[in-house]
């Protein structure tokens, strides 16, 4: 099923829960609204669902409108992040609960209910009560309740926050493996990154009710739209310094307290013409500081060993710079450091709006 | 221990001595003159039918059975309904309505009496009689013909103004993904009810249930405020006529054995109620499953 969303909005008074979202999601394509708390992804969520009537804007399943449809009508299967499996029912009576509704016969029931806890591996626990179940058993029993009547759409809760971290990652593979093999359009809702960049085909990242950026993972990582998206997705998150984007001579320089670094012209998202300068955000990541190598004088100042890696506070003056590198470099705290930011590497953003400057798609 | 002393002394005084003394009377002749005069087993045998019976009895069992019978599903079905429906509807609303049905329970108890005896007063006086006069009709006479009826809905109402408030309340305890998933799997308003709701309502329910029961098996006042047990004993319950007994023909010993073999069959029942409930679960903690 494909799903669009129209200039949606949902306040609640002055809030602007949700504010102007667009989004096209194509037939069975997994996606996460990611953002952080309040920035408006469950309300979208519960407004595709139907519990929520946009104060503005459509939901379209399939091209149709479905604002006047009830959430059953809508054949959406929706796991939430309680799971809200019915306390006095059994695992089975959960599960066949959809299917008791539509009026599906004993047998076929039965028959349905036995499929979907094979495929999902809960066939020994069904005459248990969610109370007797584990979080990933009862997470398990919920999707199964979500799958069994075969929806056009599945929402996902944080279906995963529940879960303690080993669970989690596991979990995260079988979900995005479960979705490819059922083919079924799914909206996932997290707040964490990790779970969004490893499960989802592309990401819509909002905040305060916008939509800040949908791309796949990879998009949102390499070329984040802006300095919110920047700093949201990626861990650790990507340093920001204040700084100047110089242009002289056709050549263009940033130029911080601390360095100046030639940037490629050609990554400018538009051209930047004649002599001038402009006040910039320069962006760059922990893990594309190159450490023991060129003109910038740093400090270490904190080492983070991480087994593979290290994280190294690094002192550029008054600032601080975090730093991904190998723990084979064998750093030191107050030892002298040079570090080098690759061009192609760079992020600039603009300081009012965030926006970033450099390019889109275009692999450099 | 010491705080709860002054209260232990006021429940021994005013509780257990007069259930004693109830008790003691229960096994005397004792009349208008007041004195201990101890007749053994003599007033529960006539109220058991053995030797010089009482005709009453057999009719004033099936009236407190009929009554409580009538009144129990009038509060539990009406307590769920209105408390279903005044959650579901828009809060202000819901609050308007719960304080409506509070009503009976915020009035004093003669009040609330008079306003149903005048209410189905036999004359074109009484409210329904006057709507009937002004449309033309001719007046019934509804304690005379539906006795029965009115007492049952009078304290049906006021067992709805208790079991709607605790329904509701627990209502407001279930939290809203239930619902929500049931709608998403397919509930109407009414299967969410059916399947959801009341299901999780099970503990208030059973309480209410048991509460009622005892409290109607017991209840007297709006009966006799309102028909006075009549029209010839068509309401006269167990508790009113062991009321009557006592205070209007002043046969103190044979009342006193009609209350003490009430108050056997409340601790009975009460046995019964922990036994099913469980006295250390109901004790624990609250009763709604989340």
């Amino acid at each position: 099923m494909r799903v669009t969303l129209e200039e949606l909005c949902k306040y609640f008074g002055p809030v602007k829960a949700v504010d102007g979202l667009s989004l096209d999601i194509q037939d069975k394509e997994f996606v996460a609204l990611l953002g952080p708390s309040g920035c408006g992804k469950t309300t979208t969520l519960l407004t595709i669902a139907g519990f929520y009537k946009p104060t503005s804007g459509a939901v379209l399943f399939d091209g149709k409108r479905v604002d006047h449809l009830a959430p059953r009508e809508r054949n959406i299967g929706m796991v939430f992040q309680s799971y809200a499996l019915y306390p006095h029912m059994s695992a089975f009576d959960n599960i066949a609960f959809p299917l008791k509704l539509k009026g599906v016969a004993r047998r076929l029931r039965e028959r349905k209910v036995k499929e979907v806890a094979a495929l999902l591996r809960i066939g020994e626990i069904l005459s248990r009560k969610p109370s007797e179940l584990s979080g990933g058993q009862q997470q398990r029993v919920a999707l199964a309740r979500a799958l069994v009547k075969e929806p056009g759409l599945l929402l996902l809760d944080e279906p995963l926050s529940n879960l303690d971290a080993k669970l989690r990652i596991t979990m995260r593979a079988e979900l995005k493996r479960l979705q490819k093999d059922l083919g079924i359009t799914t909206i996932f809702v997290t707040h964490d990154q990790v779970e969004a960049m490893t499960m989802a085909d592309r990401i819509a990242l909002l905040n305060e009710g916008r939509l800040q950026q949908v791309g796949t993972p990879v998009e949102l990582y390499r070329y984040p739209a802006n300095t919110f998206v920047a700093g949201f997705i990626g861990t650790p998150p990507m340093n920001f310094l204040p700084g100047r984007l110089v242009s002289a001579e056709d050549k263009l320089t940033v130029v911080t307290e601390h360095f100046t670094l030639p940037i490629p012209a050609r990554r400018l998202r538009q051209p930047f013409p004649g002599e001038k300068e402009i006040e910039v955000i320069f962006g760059i990541r922990p893990e594309d500081i190159v450490l023991g190598q060129g003109a910038i004088q740093g400090e270490v100042y904190v080492v983070e060993p991480m087994g593979k890696d290290a994280l190294i506070t690094l002192r550029l003056g008054e600032e601080t710079l975090k730093a991904l590198v190998s723990l084979d470099l064998h750093l030191h705290v107050g030892e002298k450091v040079n570090l080098n930011f690759p061009p192609d590497k760079v992020h600039l953003f603009e300081p009012g709006t965030g926006a970033s400057l450099l390019g889109g798609r275009r692999e450099s | 221990m010491v705080f709860l002393g002054p209260s232990t002394v006021l429940i021994v005084f005013f509780y257990f001595v007069p259930v004693i003394l109830t008790f003691l009377i229960a096994f005397t002749g004792m009349d208008r003159t007041l004195r201990w005069e101890f007749v053994g087993i003599r007033n529960f045998a006539r109220l058991f039918g053995i030797g010089a019976r009482d005709p009453l009895v057999p009719k004033v069992l099936i009236n407190t059975l009929v009554y409580t019978a009538g009144a129990l599903p009038v509060t539990i079905i009406g307590g769920l309904l209105i408390s279903i429906l005044s959650m579901r509807m828009h809060p202000r609303a819901g609050v308007f309505f719960r304080a409506l049905f509070f009503v009976p329970r915020a009035l004093p108890p003669v009040v609330w009496g008079f306003l149903w005896a005048w209410s189905f007063e036999g004359t074109r006086y009484g409210l329904f009689n006057a709507i009937r006069t002004a449309l033309g009709l001719p007046v019934i006479h509804w304690l005379i013909k539906y006795p029965m009826v009115i007492v049952i809905l009078a304290n049906g109402f006021l067992g709805i103004s208790l079991a709607m408030l605790v329904f509701s309340s627990a209502i407001a305890t279930i939290p809203r993904d239930y619902v929500r998933a049931a709608e998403i799997d397919g509930a109407t308003e009414w299967q969410v009810v059916k399947y959801v709701i009341i299901p999780l309502l099970k503990w208030p329910i059973l309480t209410m249930t048991a509460w009622h029961l005892m409290s109607f098996l017991n209840s007297y006042v709006y009966i006799m405020l309102i028909t006075g047990g009549g029209p010839y004993y068509a309401t006269e319950v167990w508790s009113l006529y062991a009321y009557h007994a006592a205070f209007n023909r002043y046969r103190y010993g044979y009342g006193a054995s009609l209350i003490t073999l009430l108050v056997v069959v409340n601790l009975l029942l009460l046995l019964g109620v922990l036994r099913a409930f469980g006295v250390k679960r109901m004790l624990a903690r609250g009763k709604i499953e989340t």
